[in-house]
């Protein structure tokens, strides 16, 4: 196996559809055997970038670096070195789990054996159903073995998670530790950041085509400040707002879910703040909590708006 | 691996209840209806009636009219079955037989018919003007078989005063030379539908089945997949139309046992002119399909654009019936059709129908359509939806 500093790296990338700018400039660097996390809302452009990156859509400029080579569009050789698991997943739904992950591997020079991958995505009782009868998870779970089938470096995953139960999306968590383990590399799309937060080793969250920040998970929640978040659920009151401010406690209110989030090192000092602010003005203090803050707050934080808001 | 990767789309294919019923058990199932409904209406049968001749003569020329009544109603073509009467006394008896439908017809020569029949040629001899003789018929009133009847003995009679005519004037008879147009042997409902439904069923699979079908391909994602992995598009489309070509294969196969062992057809699916056709169908529908996906948004419009052609292009193709003689402002569907030349080409080819167009024209109309569906489709099909 070729061992790369960056597997892949992307500099000032741009796509625009009509008016819209999907992709206004995006550059990042992703580390060979590394989980790599494009982290954002809906529409934020990982969906475009990724399949820019997978020479899905042409970009109107910009440069992709992949496995060392300058590349413009990807072509059969790197296709043998990339997996990939689309949004949407269909298939050929009248072909069987083992027919299809068959059919996917003779499109490759190499790869692994049908009934090891079969084995690897928990799907060998399975292997008989027809792709149209598998559960989300199951389906999931396949498109992952798709993406596998031919031993790739490189995973794309695109939200490979998207609208499955807690426990589907905890096994394919798994199957994603477990291929990290193997050496592979995982660009990872999601707008959960719980997901983000578990599985990745950089986080890089986008919103309206723009890269806003990256790093570690750990670093972007460290960097946002406060040790602790005390959320709220309060009226809008632009006085009590105000008076908020002037205590100094640093806030983020969300209006559309009357939501106040308050980042602090010192929580009893803050409630105490709070409270008695509230008390003043007549504003009723609802569904407090007191938690550590996490990736949905450093994009709060950056954005004014939270990440499932869309 | 584009014949591996055939295979894999054939099962596909077979596997789905909608698609084998509507490509392959419907065709089957049309075709059997319409056998069982129109082979009867098109086949001729004998018609037989039965006469009763009351001949109370028996001279020269009420022999003439028995003899020829005789001969008629003899051998596998007869026309009469005959019942001959001398006694008069029954003749109530057999009027009776009559109204109650015993007989379509009677025909009585009556008494002195002979001695009238030279009294009347003696007299026109010396140039005198005669009334013919009588030659009394009954039939019955609103009785279809009796009236039918009626008219071929009044034929018989016409010629045969004109027989009569002839021999005393000497008129030059004319001779008339025929010639039998149109098929090499009786027209059979049969081979005229069996290689009109195996175009017709592979119309089916190309308008809805390969034209929803790579419409669903691009709407469900199923090709942009497909996109990065290393095959490429020639390849996958080559696997595509391969399986599609085995699925019409099966269908010919199921059409085939239908119209050969069931319904004795003498079309011989296995003639060199029956897979050439079916094998330009193929093409040329196929592309039709791969059009239709090409110009469709999705899986929906394509179903829309499908449902819009089907109609005029499978009834006014001459599949079902001949359309030579259809009024003149559909007669421009018939021209532009490329089933009426596909369905005209093999039945002339066939034997089964004289094709009202030449022959290079059945093969060189469905070849400039499958020229024409390929380079549109090529230039417009999308691998992915257009964002």
């Amino acid at each position: 196996m070729n061992n790369y500093k960056f597997i892949v790296e992307v500099e000032d990338l741009r796509k625009t559809y009509g008016n819209v700018k999907a992709v206004d400039g995006v550059s990042f660097k992703i580390k060979q055997g590394s989980i790599f996390t494009l982290l954002g809302p809906n529409g934020a452009g990982k969906t475009t970038t990724l399949e820019i990156i997978e020479g899905l859509r042409t970009p109107d400029s910009g440069k992709i670096t992949i496995f060392g080579k300058i590349v413009d569009r990807i072509g059969r050789e790197e296709k043998e070195l990339i997996g990939v698991s689309l949004q949407e997943t269909n298939l050929i739904s009248h072909l069987t789990v083992r027919e299809t992950l068959s059919m996917f591997r003779s499109f490759y020079k190499r790869g692994l054996n049908v009934d090891d991958v079969l084995d690897f995505v928990s799907l060998k009782e399975k292997e008989k159903s027809y792709v149209e009868k598998l559960s989300g998870g199951q389906r999931q779970r396949l498109a992952i073995g798709l993406a596998i089938i031919n031993d790739p470096l490189l995973l794309f995953l695109d939200e490979p998670t998207t609208g499955l139960d807690p426990q589907a999306r905890r096994s394919v968590w798994d199957l994603l530790l477990k291929l990290k383990a193997q050496g592979k590399t995982i660009v990872l799309t999601t707008h959960y950041m719980e997901e983000a937060e578990f599985l990745a080793d950089w986080v890089c969250i986008m919103d309206h085509g723009k890269v806003i920040a990256e790093g570690t998970p750990e670093d972007l929640i460290r960097n946002i400040g406060g040790e602790s978040i005390i959320e709220v659920d309060v009226e809008e009151d632009h006085e009590f707002l105000d008076d908020l401010n002037k205590v100094g406690l640093n806030y983020v209110f969300n209006p559309k879910h009357r939501r106040l989030v308050i980042k602090t090192n010192n929580v009893l000092e803050s409630i105490e703040h709070l409270l008695k602010i509230a008390k003043e003005k007549g504003i009723k203090v609802r569904n407090e909590i007191i938690r550590q803050p996490n990736l949905e707050d450093v994009f709060l934080t950056l954005t004014g708006r939270q990440l499932r808001e869309e | 691996m584009f014949l591996k990767n055939s295979i894999y789309f054939f099962k596909s294919a077979i596997r789905e209840r909608n698609y084998l019923f509507w490509c392959l058990a419907f065709p089957v199932l049309l075709m059997i209806i319409l056998i069982t409904i129109f082979s009867s209406l098109y086949e001729v049968k004998r018609v037989n009636f039965d006469i009763y001749l009351m001949k109370n003569e028996s001279g020269e020329f009420s022999n003439i009219i028995y003899n020829i009544f005789d001969e008629l109603s003899k051998g596998e073509n007869k026309i009469f079955n005959l019942k001959v009467f001398r006694d008069i006394s029954i003749k109530e008896n057999l009027l009776e037989d009559l109204k109650k439908g015993k007989t379509n017809l009677i025909v009585e020569i009556p008494e002195g018919f002979d001695s009238l029949v030279i009294s009347n040629i003696t007299m026109r001899m010396f140039g005198a003007t005669v009334n013919p003789v009588p030659i009394k018929v009954y039939t019955l009133r609103h009785n279809i078989s009796s009236q039918s009847a009626s008219m071929v003995v009044k034929s018989i009679i016409d010629r045969m005063n004109l027989e009569f005519v002839k021999r005393m004037t000497k008129v030059n008879e004319y001779k008339v030379k025929s010639e039998i147009l149109g098929s090499r042997k009786g027209f059979s409902y049969v081979d005229f539908i069996f290689p009109g439904m195996i175009i017709i069923a592979i119309f089916f699979t190309g308008l809805f089945g390969v034209s929803q079908e790579l419409a669903w391909y691009r709407e469900g994602k199923i090709l942009k997949r497909f996109q990065l992995t290393p095959i490429s598009p020639l390849n996958f489309f080559l696997s595509y139309f391969l399986s599609r070509f085995y699925f019409f294969i099966l269908q010919i196969l199921a059409l085939s046992f239908v119209g050969k062992v069931i319904y004795k057809s003498s079309v011989n699916p296995f003639s060199f002119y029956f897979i050439f056709y079916v094998f330009l169908t193929m093409l040329t529908i196929s592309t039709f399909g791969f059009f239709i996906s090409a110009l469709a948004k999705n899986t929906n419009s394509a179903n829309i654009i499908g449902q819009i052609l089907n109609f005029p292009l499978q009834f006014l193709g001459g599949i079902y019936f001949p359309v030579n003689d259809v009024p003149w402002f559909i007669k421009w569907i018939v021209i532009i059709n490329p089933i009426t030349y596909l369905a005209s080409g093999i039945r002339d080819t066939l034997g089964v129908m004289p094709s009202p167009y030449p022959i290079y024209l059945t093969i060189l109309v469905p070849l400039a359509y499958t020229l024409v569906f390929l380079l549109i489709s090529i230039k417009k099909y999308k691998y992915m939806e257009v964002t």
